[in-house]
């Protein structure tokens, strides 16, 4: 019996990178950046509402109208992406309609938790058990929605409530005691001027409102316990012009990059979305007109 | 950005000095072939043996030249002495095993890979052994150094399939290397020191009128990864902090040799891997080992070999919101017997038992995703799910296979080799399930009997021309990382292959021969993801992948004309997999269509020798992205793949000179090597921008240059 080299299968190469001209937080064209769910974390068959973020080179998009789609097959458990193939490509037959608009309300499907989550589905037609979904690091199991927008796809979805999976009864009764649903972050309007100069470098930081940044505690499978954690908050920067020093940033600090100013003037909007990573979303929106 | 000049030009201006001291005695000339079919110790390029040399050695036998071995042997396979020459091969970087991976029947390795991929077979489908003791692999992660020093090898063999009933557990090929045998008298050494690594090795031999102990010890400690984070510190090239060493202790006696050798090397990755979103990084950390301890003796045709080894191989990969780690750790044991009987006249036997233990503990945690098997429509650059699990199991191991092979020469030209191997597994687990929590883990124990039947045939049609066929079944037990519950299965069965090649060589003068092959290989039961979904519960991976590989390869080899010698081979082949009977049939991750080399070296004046080395062949299937979409939730794109493509295809050209001036028995050689003397942006991977419109390629090696120098004496 061997003992496999353990080998990240494509990442055996020397490395000589190549350079994109593109940075990710410029929008230079239709991209949705946001699906803030409210609540973000809901019980199978609980109601959630669903907003969306479409921006344009132009600044906000309101038409076309968003279609809304819920995902019903779960992704595949070896898969690199988070949504089954089934969803990401419609010809598959993977979605079920749910509506129309920049805004959605809709129901969390009953069966979510044994689709998407630790409840095991029925056993198949040998009688076999089937292998339930793994969480992410954070205990968490997600419904994904499918939204298009003029040929822009993106996937967003609330964090269902399932139970823990393989946990003792001591430990699901201390999780239930100790577990607080997820609340997305709320920030706090952008503090950049209305007007700036040609040229000029603006700091652009994040003012989150004080409990954004959540406790919570996660099942730790292999001890067999609960562990407290706090939330890890991420920013991300977009604009429609000019460019960031960087289009991200991330831990207990300050989150905050600086945007250097085009050498044009016009009108340009940024945008800022807050993201932790229990799936709870926000985002702050400025014109700056560049004189 | 990775500094191409930078790079370069350390390579070209700050490589070391290579000090080798050795007594200019060459190792003794390759022995006739055996009469009747000799154990396998007996097949080594330098070992003694009582028969009379067919014809007197007229020069050393060290050479670069591809020598047929003197057994019957598959088409397709490949023996060379490994030494100077092959140290000198272009592009080898001074390693004396970089041979291997420019030999007839070697898919191109992408750039800094250190895996062997031969005929369709993927790496973990073959195996390596040094002296019969099977290691784990075969080069340093990067593939620039082998993981055994070159001073204490003596041949390489490559076997590309069918191989002889000797040897087993395995679907692929074989690799197989020879320690010398000490047999040069006196004190002998080197230390070589160069940007990659530094190494020393010191060998005794008792005159054969003082005694009867040979010894050599040797080591190696490779400092690349400092050098190359100190000039190309955003470099994902997967430079090592690696350290082997090798020992070996000889006695002789008047009817027995007895070998106790000592191996190991340990590698340290540490890198950051680039990510398809401009603002991540992935951070890589493998650490591996592995140590042997054999000892051989051999009495005439009968050899024993016992050896004992731990292997260690431990990863994690860090994503931030994603860390996936493995751990496995393997305490190995082995034993080995075989001789040989003259039955009648025209009838050889072997026979022989190769038994094989193991206990493995392993850990597993992350997404079930990483690391990527074959099959995996892999973007490189994605994140991978964020979908973690965590498992720790144990597994055991027996193989147990008596094998028999006879040789049958029914006439002068026929030979006739019919072969038998048992393949009896024993594989245990302490988890069928899941862990439950407070319940009770269910283990298992199963045993496997496998009969593998082999057969090769030749015939002779002149003295210079002969016929060969070969072919045989083959299993392979699963890999013990594959035996977990929750990221694989514990119900796995060996895998199988079927393998069939037929050759015609024609042998010139002794100068220059010709090798046409054409091979099929047929495998089944490997082992691949489920393809229900969702999958049943411990059964994530299931025994019902299929493969064919089809091919033909025409080599000529010159093995000495004037000062020429090299090789040219041109291998086409298609292999395909599928995960079930069901599925379609795709290209297999490894495919290669078209793979030529060209090796050759000439010494146009005394002291002069000049080396090329001319790759070229298809660029390997990637995953084809068609679209992608925004994951606000995780902050990135995810592609959207359908079917595969190639990358562009691969060509290299290197160069090698060196200038040897000597005086008394003291020889300086100065060198230079020249990788990619096009500096042609060679395609490794299709890397995207953060939305997956823009495509460019992470390319291979850019242009290098190696000097260095080197004492003798």
């Amino acid at each position: 019996m061997r003992h496999r080299r353990i080998v990240w299968l494509g990442l055996s190469v020397l490395g000589c990178q190549p350079d994109f001209d593109r940075p990710a937080s410029r929008v230079d064209q239709l991209r949705v950046l946001a699906v803030v769910l409210d609540p973000p974390e809901a019980m199978p068959a609980g109601r959630v509402r669903a907003e969306v973020l479409v921006v344009g080179p132009a600044g906000r998009v309101i038409e076309p109208t968003p279609r809304w789609s819920l995902c019903v097959r779960r992704p595949e458990l070896a898969a690199f992406n988070s949504v089954a193939d089934a969803c990401s490509l419609p010809s598959e037959g993977g979605l079920a309609f749910l509506g129309l608009g920049e805004a959605l309300e809709f129901p969390v499907p009953s069966t979510a938790c044994a689709s998407f989550g630790s409840e095991a589905p029925p056993a198949d037609g040998e009688g076999r058990l089937i292998r339930p979904v793994d969480p992410d690091a954070t205990g968490g199991y997600y419904q994904p929605i499918r939204i298009d927008v003029a040929g822009a796809v993106a996937f967003g979805g609330p964090r269902i409530s399932c139970a823990l999976p393989r946990a003792s009864a001591d430990v699901v009764r201390a999780f239930r005691a100790r577990y607080v649903p997820n609340r997305n972050p709320v920030m706090l309007p952008l503090e950049v001027g209305a007007k700036t100069t040609r040229g000029e470098r603006l700091r652009v930081v994040v003012r989150l409102a004080e409990g954004s940044r959540e406790r919570y505690v996660v099942y730790d499978s292999r001890d067999g316990t609960l562990v407290e954690r706090t939330e890890n908050l991420e920013a991300r920067f977009f604009t429609t012009a000019g460019s960031f020093s960087s289009d991200a940033a991330s831990g207990d600090g300050e989150l905050a990059s600086q945007l250097t100013v085009p050498d044009v003037s016009g009108r340009m909007t940024l945008w800022v979305v807050v993201r932790d990573e229990r799936g709870g979303i926000a985002f702050q929106e400025a014109n700056v007109e560049v004189e | 950005m990775f500094r191409r000049a930078a790079l370069g030009l350390l390579l070209c201006g700050a490589l070391g000095t290579t000090v080798r001291t050795s007594h200019a005695q060459p190792e003794p000339p390759p022995p006739p072939p055996p009469q009747p079919i000799a154990p396998e110790v007996e097949t080594s390029v330098d070992v003694v043996s009582s028969a009379p040399p067919a014809e007197p050695p007229t020069a050393p036998v060290e050479s670069v030249v591809v020598r047929a071995p003197r057994e019957i042997r598959s088409p397709g396979s490949t023996t060379l002495p490994v030494g100077a020459r092959t140290r000198a091969m272009a592009g080898a970087l001074g390693d004396g095993l970089a041979v291997a991976q420019s030999l007839p029947g070697v898919a191109r390795p992408p750039a800094g890979s250190s895996q062997i991929v031969v005929w369709g077979a993927a790496p973990s489908e073959s195996r390596i052994y040094v002296d019969d003791v099977p290691i784990p692999y075969l080069y340093h992660r990067g593939g620039l150094r082998s993981v055994v020093g070159a001073e204490l090898i003596s041949s390489l063999e490559l076997v590309p399939a069918a191989f002889g009933a000797s040897y087993g557990r395995a679907t692929g090929g074989l690799v197989r290397l020879r320690t010398s045998l000490l047999s040069d008298e006196g004190v002998h050494g080197h230390v070589s020191v160069d940007p990659l690594d530094s190494s020393a090795s010191l060998r005794y031999t008792e005159p054969e009128t003082r005694g009867p102990w040979a010894f050599a010890v040797g080591g190696r400690y490779g400092y690349f990864d400092r050098v190359l984070r100190a000039v190309a510190p955003d470099s994902s090239f997967p430079a090592s902090a690696y350290a082997d060493l090798a020992t070996k202790i000889v006695h002789r006696d008047d009817d027995a040799i007895t070998e106790l050798t000592v191996l190991g090397a340990v590698d340290d990755v540490n890198r950051r891997i680039p990510e398809a979103r401009s603002t991540g990084a992935r951070v890589e950390r493998a650490q591996e080992s592995f140590g042997r301890l054999s000892l051989r003796r051999t009495y005439g045709k009968t050899a024993l070999l016992l050896w004992l080894g731990r292997d260690l191989a431990a990863g994690t990969s860090d994503f931030g919101a994603a860390l996936s780690g493995q751990r496995a750790e393997s305490w190995r044991a082995g034993a080995r017997v075989s001789t040989a009987i003259v039955a009648r006249d025209d009838v050889s036997l072997r026979l022989g038992a190769d038994v094989e233990v193991a206990r493995h503990d392993l850990s597993r945690t992350g997404t079930v995703s990483l690391p990527a098997r074959e099959g995996d429509l892999v973007v490189f650059g994605q994140s991978p799910s964020q979908r973690i699990a965590v498992d720790d199991w144990v597994n055991h191991f027996v193989g147990a296979a008596p094998y028999l092979e006879a040789e049958w020469r029914p006439s002068p030209a026929w030979r006739v080799v019919p072969g038998f191997r048992l393949e009896t597994f024993v594989l245990e687990g302490n988890r069928l399930r899941p862990e439950a929590s407070g319940g009770v883990d269910v283990g298992y124990s199963r045993l496997v009997a496998r009969p593998d039947p082999r057969l090769v045939v030749e015939y002779r049609v002149s003295d210079a021309i002969s016929v060969r066929g070969a072919g045989g079944a083959y299993h392979q037990p699963p890999d013990p990382l594959d035996a977990s519950a929750v990221f694989g299965s514990p119900s796995l069965e060996p895998s199988s292959a079927l393998h069939g090649l037929f050759g015609a060589t024609w042998e010139i003068e002794k100068v220059l021969d010709l090798e046409a092959a054409t091979f099929a290989k047929v495998a089944s039961g490997l082992t691949v993801r489920s393809s229900l979904d969702p999958p049943r519960l411990a059964e994530n991976l299931v025994a019902t992948g299929e493969g064919r590989t089809l091919g033909a390869q025409g080599t000529v080899r010159v093995q000495k004309w004037k000062t020429i010698s090299g090789w040219l081979t041109y291998t086409f082949s298609r292999a395909e997999r599928r995960d079930d009977e069901r599925s379609a049939w795709r290209r297999f991750d490894f495919d290669q269509p078209h793979a030529l080399t060209l090796v050759a070296s000439v010494e146009p004046f005394e002291g002069w020798r000049f080396g090329t080395r001319l790759r070229a062949a298809s660029g390997y299937p990637r995953a084809r992205v068609v679209g992608a979409y925004y994951e606000p939730r995780i902050g990135s794109y995810q592609p959207i793949r359908d079917g595969r493509e190639r990358l562009p295809a691969f060509v290299q050209l290197d160069l090698h000179a060196e200038r040897a001036i000597t005086w008394g028995a003291s020889t300086i050689v100065a060198y230079l090597d020249v990788v990619n003397v096009l500096d042609r942006s060679n395609a490794e991977e299709a890397v995207y921008g953060y939305d997956y419109r823009d495509r460019s390629y992470l390319t291979g090696y850019p242009l290098l240059a190696l000097v260095g120098v080197r004492f003798e004496r």
